[in-house]
């Protein structure tokens, strides 16, 4: 059945064309499908960011009459720099910010980390239950800003419920309106904790548990020692995936509060938008993104050294 | 150390009885192989008498006790599973101590206890690694060393070979036994390699669809199996178990095989197949050791004439696939002179012949009880 | 006629290095590959396939270099160790996938699949996807693919290793019909090796990326070349002594020996030297005339065609393969002596005296 294809005269000089190496080898294919790829990236991504550098050192705004790439003529060494780290509502808004981080980042990964807990062994209603678990993840944020300015309304229903007096404030008062901030985010945002977590729970082998509970291990201490040590990698990715996002955080308060009363809960995303559209200050929001994406990379490149050290 | 009674259980999943009434008695000590095909229900055996899954009727009673309310923790049951097991994330000390630290056991005496039984399982130089650093067969002396330092009262081993290269599954089928000795403990030792089961086990139990086909010494079933589900499943290379119809042509009673093909029964074998008036078609057991070559040794020894279809090279020997018409008998090549294609005669001896009933599988005959 | 043929073939990795491979595999051959995991097995059959390309050398495929033919042109077929059977088909649909693909016509195909059915009994199964069916059936669908496409060659990389071990026995001799009824070219890889040695025409034993011997299995039993080999070929493996040869080159000299070995004269004499002694060429005894091994019986494994008796020799484990049935006390004394003339007598460089 062969024979007919080894009367083809064998011609052994014959060389393969550049494609058609191309095509037989893994890498240089793979170079040539990622291409186009790459180079839109380069223009999505390194250009905005090009843009974001230049204007962050200029006094340029849309009223100065000429266009952006011309901003060169109001070069600034620099000083909106300067201007940042005086700034107290620069401060401030950072503060509230990591203040939100702080408080409502650990609440979800505790709440996340029991409640995976919880979903690891199988039990009756544990798809439905889980499906309603992650309905808030769900809701465009915004709703949830409405759904929370509603029922923290001084007739809503959780003055009600708690039996406080319509004048018990929560999104007008000083301290209350953060706290009301918090509670929301931490009612959005907890479902998506427990699923990462849970994903990696469920990723602990199970005949590895098995076996530590056969050695005698109390679930308590198969959970420490088996279970935590094996999730660190994806620990650290649902924290710092989290903590970058406390940054971007704004519909669920401009609905809410609006960043107020004052500037009580005005986050950085607040702050930007205020300066952007407020003040037209725009190589001054150029600088602070700039900033804070800078302060974001290196935490975020930080966790995830930590992770690789722990996984090698 | 514990006796184990496995008092007729059964165990079903939904529709699907994987276990059934079965009943076994593991004495103290003892090495049990439970051996079988995949899918027989050796492993959820196992999986009832550690505590994983429990029995739908019947009781398993340990030293006499009922253990079924206790929780997996307190059982003090050393497992080694298929494929280890190991804590990856934690150092070969770690993992050794883990069964010591979660006892809360005095740090000097865990790392005494730790140190002498790397010792023991060769892998001190290793102690301080990564497990995950491991080769297959370290991990597997670790998942062995794991178990045994809590010292458990039984010791269940699922497939612990079957990932291993064939040299080395050679070298820890010994290893095994020896520490069985050391050890003392009741151990039971799940395979579906009836080479592991027979040379390893005290006893082996035989299960085949959630039934125990036979339970006994490894001589015990290789020489008297009870069934033929037995006679197929152990030895290596396997039985030749002809099937055919039985029939009586003027006084000479003959198995008429599929094919065409007929054996002249004779000897014990023949009365073996008379014994039972029921029975009108049957399975003619041989195993390829007994067949012989050359000329006739016995008065009785059933005369075939075939042709070399397949020589394998088995070991020491080569195996000849003898064709007798569509029927295949596997014998030995002791000499190194067949060849493929080479028309030969061969010999059956009655008296190394077994009967069984073909729809029953039952063996025929006077030599079982 | 020579149906694959490897010539001086390099390829390098960072960490390993595979070759110089020469290798001529006849059409209608049986043709085994054993070696250790990670021996370079696999790389030799993606290197026939054309999945990898070699450093150096050439790969000619009847007469022609394969080099200028892609995967599709080498016309070989694989089957794979985890079958790669498609789950969403079914057997009829996977079996004639490579004909469907390659734009064969409906009769064509039909007969290809009446033919494969009926040489592989799998017509009760046509109709079922993978998922329903056993090992076995998996098994037979998977060579039935690889069948269909009546390729060049069939390349099968530890095609039944995932079977239980009757049903692996049992597959063997059905592949070895198969591959000679139709006189096709099978290239079988595998680390089991008494599957590759009761399986295959010739063998080739590859051990750290090179090529220690080939010939066929009573060759590769019978005289394995170098210390290598032999301590990879026979289960259980072949027991080795460690010694070396006397002055004038006519004994061999080891601890444990009752005695002095005469052996034919070498040229090496002085020097360090292995003697190796299959299992089965080495019996229990009482003749006290013979060279013999003091020994202690530590295990046996009764087997029932045969009996592995695990004894000690000093500090080195000396197994015994008996024949029939017997039972030792553990610890028992006793006395080995071996057939002299099926010894196995490796140099200090592992090569065979």
């Amino acid at each position: 059945m062969t024979d007919a294809k080894t009367s083809v005269a064998p011609n052994e000089s014959k060389r393969l064309g550049y494609w058609a190496r191309v095509a037989r080898d893994g890498n240089k294919m793979g170079f040539w499908f990622v291409l186009p790829t790459l180079l839109l990236l380069l223009f999505i991504v390194v250009f905005p960011l090009l843009m974001q550098v230049y204007l962050s050192v200029t006094w340029w705004t849309p009223l100065e009459g000429i266009p952006w790439y011309r901003a060169w003529e109001v070069f600034n060494w620099g000083e909106n720099y300067w201007y940042m780290l005086t700034d107290d509502r620069f401060w401030g808004a950072l503060w509230r910010t990591a203040l939100i981080m702080i408080v409502a980042v650990p609440a979800q990964f505790f709440l996340g980390m029991a409640l995976a807990y919880l979903f690891i062994d199988n039990f009756p209603g544990r798809k439905i239950f889980y499906s309603i678990m992650l309905t808030p993840m769900m809701v465009v944020p915004a709703v949830v800003g409405l759904m929370f300015f509603l029922l923290f309304q001084g007739t809503g229903p959780v003055n009600a419920h708690l039996g406080l007096p319509a004048e018990f404030s929560w999104l007008t008062d000083v301290n209350r309106a953060m706290i009301s901030v918090i509670i929301a985010d931490i009612w959005q945002w907890t479902p998506l904790m427990f699923l990462i977590l849970l994903a990696g729970m469920l990723g602990v082998p199970s005949d590895q548990l098995l076996a530590a509970r056969l050695l005698g291990g109390s679930n308590w201490q198969n959970f420490f020692k088996i279970i935590l040590p094996r999730m660190k990698a994806v620990i650290i990715i649902a924290v710092v995936l989290r903590s970058v996002e406390c940054f971007k955080i704004f519909d669920l308060i401009f609905i809410m509060t609006k960043g107020g009363p004052g500037v009580q809960t005005e986050t950085i995303s607040l702050f930007l938008y205020k300066q952007t559209f407020g003040e037209l200050e725009w190589a001054y929001v150029a600088t602070i993104g700039l900033t804070i994406l800078i302060v974001l990379s290196v935490i975020a490149a930080k966790g995830l050294a930590v992770m690789a050290k722990k996984n090698g | 150390m514990s006796s184990i009674q496995i008092q007729n259980v059964t165990k079903k999943f939904g529709n699907f009885t994987a276990v059934e009434n079965l009943s076994l008695e593991i004495e103290e000590g003892e090495f049990v192989a439970l051996l079988g095909p995949s899918g027989c229900g050796k492993t959820t055996t196992m999986n009832m008498i550690a505590g994983l899954e429990a029995p739908t009727e019947g009781a398993i009673l340990f030293d006499g006790k009922d253990k079924s309310g206790l929780r997996i923790q307190d059982r003090n049951i050393g497992f080694v599973f298929q494929n280890y097991a190991i804590f990856t994330h934690l150092t070969v000390y770690r993992n050794l101590s883990y069964g010591l630290e979660v006892k809360k056991v005095a740090k000097p005496e865990i790392e005494r206890r730790v140190r002498a039984m790397a010792d023991r399982m060769s892998i001190s130089h290793r102690l301080d690694q990564p497990a995950s650093s491991l080769s297959v067969n370290e991990m597997q002396k670790l998942a062995i060393g794991r178990s045994a330092i809590v010292e458990p009262s039984i010791f269940l081993l699922d497939e612990p070979l079957s990932n291993l290269d064939a040299g080395f599954r050679a070298y820890m089928r010994a290893e095994l036994k020896v520490l069985q000795h050391e050890f003392g403990q009741t151990m039971i030792y799940v395979t579906h390699d009836q080479i592991e089961a027979m040379s390893l086990a005290d006893k082996i139990a035989i299960i085949d669809q959630g039934k125990l086909m036979q339970y006994g010494a490894p001589l015990e079933i290789y020489n008297n199996p009870m069934n033929r589900f037995v006679a197929n499943f152990v030895g290596s290379p396997r039985m030749n178990l002809i099937d055919g119809e039985l029939r009586d042509e003027s006084g000479q009673l003959k198995l008429m095989l599929h094919g065409g093909a007929e054996i002249p029964l004779a000897g014990q074998v023949k009365s073996d197949f008379t014994s039972d008036n029921n029975a009108h078609s049957g399975s003619f057991g041989i195993r390829p050791q007994d067949i012989y070559f050359g000329s006739r040794r016995g008065d009785d020894d059933i005369e075939m004439h075939g042709v070399v279809e397949v020589l394998e090279r088995v070991g020491p020997k080569r195996l000849a696939y003898l064709q007798v018409l569509e029927t295949d008998f596997l014998a030995f090549d002791d000499q190194d002179q067949l060849n493929v294609g080479d028309e030969v005669r061969f010999f059956l001896p009655p008296d190394k012949s077994m009967a069984f009933n073909l729809s029953s599988g039952k063996r025929l005959g006077a030599s079982v009880q | 006629m020579t149906a694959i043929e490897i010539q001086s073939v390099v390829k390098t990795y960072p960490e390993f290095k595979l070759g110089p491979i020469n290798l001529a595999i006849s059409q209608g051959e049986f043709f085994g590959i054993f070696g250790p995991p990670s021996s370079g097995k696999t790389s030799i059959l993606k290197l026939i396939l054309g999945l990898l390309d070699p450093d150096e050398g050439k790969i000619i495929l009847s007469q022609r270099n394969a080099a200028e033919m892609d995967v599709a042109e080498r016309d070989i077929s694989m089957v794979f160790q985890n079958l790669a059977l498609f789950p969403h088909m079914t057997g009829r649909e996977n079996i004639v996938f490579p004909l469907v693909e390659s734009g064969a016509s409906e009769a064509a195909i039909a007969k290809s699949l009446d033919f494969v059915s009926e040489v592989l009994h799998v017509s009760h199964i046509l109709h079922k996807n993978p998922a329903q069916m056993s090992g076995g059936e998996r098994q037979r669908i998977a060579l039935g693919r690889a069948f269909a496409a009546d390729s060049r060659a069939m390349l099968l990389d530890e095609p039944i290793a995932a079977l239980d071990a009757r049903l692996r026995e049992e597959m063997r001799v059905e592949l070895k019909r198969l591959q000679r009824e139709n006189n096709k070219t099978f290239v079988y890889v595998s680390h089991d090796e008494e599957e590759v040695m009761a399986i295959s025409d010739r063998v080739a034993v590859v051990i750290d990326g090179a090529i220690a011997q080939i010939g066929t299995p009573d060759e590769v039993y019978g005289h394995p070349n170098s210390l290598e080999v032999a301590k990879v070929i026979g289960t259980p493996p072949m027991n080795l002594f460690q010694g070396r040869f006397s002055d004038d080159g006519l004994f061999f000299e080891s601890d444990g020996f009752s005695d002095r070995l005469q052996i034919i004269g070498t040229t090496r004499k002085g020097e360090t030297a292995t003697l190796g002694i299959r299992p089965e060429d080495i019996w229990l005894t009482d003749d006290p005339g013979k060279v013999g091994l003091d020994v202690t019986v530590s295990s046996i494994e009764p087997l029932g065609g045969y009996t592995i008796v695990n004894a000690t020799l000093g500090q080195q484990i000396v197994k015994i393969r008996a024949p029939g049935q017997m039972q030792f006390e553990d610890g028992a004394r006793m006395r080995a002596t071996f057939d002299e003339r099926r010894i196995h007598l490796f140099d200090h460089a592992g090569e065979r005296v």
